[in-house]
């Protein structure tokens, strides 16, 4: 497993001088086209605090989730999966009394245990409030993803970052990170200071600078904006079809089960996906990309987290 | 098993890697791998412990009993009928106590419902997973309009967790509005108990509370299911709830 992998400035600079040659004389890319690499991206949304599994009196997901299974999954894969991304869509606290009595403290060490490589941040991570949240990022070995909200002059500034490169077998994956709108959502004394910009044109300029600039072969979008609304408020599947260069939307905020990610024709007639993991940690989500030299294609698996017998 | 596998585009061979993008799609069958399911990471299990341990004593405690599974549904669901209930019969020994009318009627937010009440024992920890939040009641004076613009929105949400009002809803619309303590009065404003997310616009709703319209209070959401459950407990009685079409 290797590590993420932050790429300066300058060297985003360096590659874009050099122009795409520099993408392609990258190792994995010299592969013969019959030459496969295999990034495996797994994936939860809302997981909303929930540390244990369901209580087996629940009316509808009794016995069902838990970090402790969940780990157990994350940990097999990467047992059996070179190149491993594991992603969160954010509304990882707020939900159950661990959020109450510990204030988050419990959730970021499970996302520690099992080695998140990344978050973003949805509404219920301001329900304490920024001070408080600042308080719990600090204590997060996983960067928290953001592109569409400034932190200018608030405890967060320093502890969002607006993209991640990472890489996996040589390839290069940017992530970014949109939030939704917070008025009429979170209540505003809660979010002071946190400003909210347009998704789609802030989708566009990172996808522009991580694959021009930063030779990105691979972006993914970390979303909080919901999977789909009935009006045309912006949405993964209104992202997806108004904007080009992002191959993979990683959905929350609905609590969407998706058996499979919607595949929605973008901007440029290439092809986005469109994935959700339900909440509270009763799926994971697994999304493989193999890339080769003529093509990238993917495969996917929606995992339930359950007991077995 | 659906299968769409979309014909690679011949110039994205002669293409630089840089712009390589999805160029084929091939989604399988949904794949269940419930045998990597099955065990527990235990070094995560002790790690958490203390923390678990600390919570099931604190949350742990049974606070009385539900008659009955309580989930939540539209246009009207059990959980929200009974929590609606629930805040309307405490807040009317509230407003006893403080010599102000009770409220006409009382509307919550569905979306705000985050877990469902088992049949049986009722702990403290099922109530702050049905209500985590600390949202506190307030009770705002309504005109008719507002009472319209109210039946606008709960027709747009497909229906709310509410108590002594009925409505219709036609394809998203709202036919009528009843406010049933308003039935032989004829009143034209009206008292609606809500929670202080809504009253601050939360959810897209349309009436706001001011200082002008609006009494705080100060009883927690949480705080008052918690005395409900725990009420009934010390009457040897369970919590119960029910489906009347009050929202249709």
């Amino acid at each position: 497993m290797e590590e993420y992998v932050e790429l300066s400035r300058r060297r985003f600079i360096r590659v874009a001088l050099s122009g795409g040659v520099a993408a392609c004389l990258s190792p994995s890319l010299l592969l013969s086209s019959a030459q496969e690499t295999r990034i495996t991206i797994l994936h939860t949304n809302d997981t909303h605090s929930r540390i244990d599994p369901f209580p087996s009196n629940d009316p509808k997901y009794a016995g069902m989730g838990g970090v402790a299974r969940r780990s157990e999954m994350i940990k097999m894969t990467r047992s059996s999966s070179e190149h491993v991304l594991l992603l969160d869509s954010g509304d990882f606290f707020q939900g159950t009394p661990y959020f109450n009595l510990f204030g988050g403290a419990v959730e970021i060490a499970a996302m520690n245990s099992m080695l998140y490589d990344a978050s973003t941040l949805g509404n219920h991570e301001f329900d304490n409030g920024v001070d408080a949240l600042a308080k719990q990022l600090s204590l997060a070995r996983f960067p928290i993803i953001n592109s569409n909200y400034k932190f200018t002059g608030t405890p967060l500034e320093s502890l969002i970052q607006p993209y991640r490169i990472f890489e996996r077998g040589g390839i290069h994956i940017g992530v970014f990170g949109l939030g939704i709108e917070l008025s009429g959502l979170v209540d505003p004394t809660l979010c002071a200071g946190v400003e909210y910009a347009e998704p789609i044109e802030t989708a566009k300029r990172m996808v522009r600078f991580l694959r021009k600039e930063a030779g990105c072969q691979v972006v993914i979008c970390l979303s909080h904006l919901g999977h789909s609304y009935k009006d045309h408020k912006i949405s993964d599947r209104v992202l997806a079809e108004r904007t080009t260069g992002i191959d993979l939307i990683l959905g929350g905020h609905s609590h969407t089960f998706l058996e499979k990610p919607d595949c929605i024709k973008n901007e440029d007639g290439d092809y986005t996906l469109v994935a959700q993991a339900g909440w509270a940690g009763l799926r994971l989500g697994r999304i493989d990309f193999i890339i080769s030299r003529k093509q990238k294609r993917f495969t996917c698996e929606s995992l339930q987290v359950k007991k077995t017998g | 098993m659906r299968k769409c596998v979309l014909p690679i585009c011949i110039f994205l061979m002669f293409a630089s890697c840089a712009a390589l993008r999805i160029n084929q799609v091939d989604l399988p069958q949904l794949a269940r791998v419930d045998s990597l399911a099955a065990s527990n990471d235990t070094t995560l299990i002790q790690m958490l412990q203390p923390f678990r341990d600390s919570m099931n004593i604190r949350m742990g405690i049974v606070i009385g009993q539900s008659s009955q599974p309580m989930t939540k549904a539209l246009p009207e669901g059990l959980l929200g009928n009974y929590c609606a209930e629930a805040c309307m019969r405490q807040v009317t020994d509230w407003c006893r106590q403080n010599q102000t009318p009770k409220p006409d009627f009382c509307i919550l937010n569905h979306g705000g419902l985050r877990a469902s009440l088992p049949f049986g024992d009722i702990t403290l920890g099922n109530v702050y997973e049905l209500m985590p939040f600390d949202n506190e009641l307030v009770i705002i004076r309504i005109s008719q309009d507002d009472l319209k613009a109210l039946a606008k929105h709960t027709a747009s949400k497909g229906g709310a967790p509410v108590v002594g009002l009925r409505m219709r809803i036609h394809e998203g619309e709202a036919d009528s509005i009843e406010i049933i303590s308003n039935r032989n009065s004829g009143k034209t404003t009206f008292t609606m108990l809500t929670s202080d997310y809504l009253a601050n616009g939360g959810d897209g709703f349309p009436i706001r509370g001011t200082s002008a319209n609006q009494t705080a209070t100060g009883l927690k959401v949480r705080d008052v299911l918690i005395g409900d459950v725990h009420e009934h407990k010390l009457k040897n009685d369970s919590i119960r709830s029910g489906i009347d079409g009050r929202i249709r």
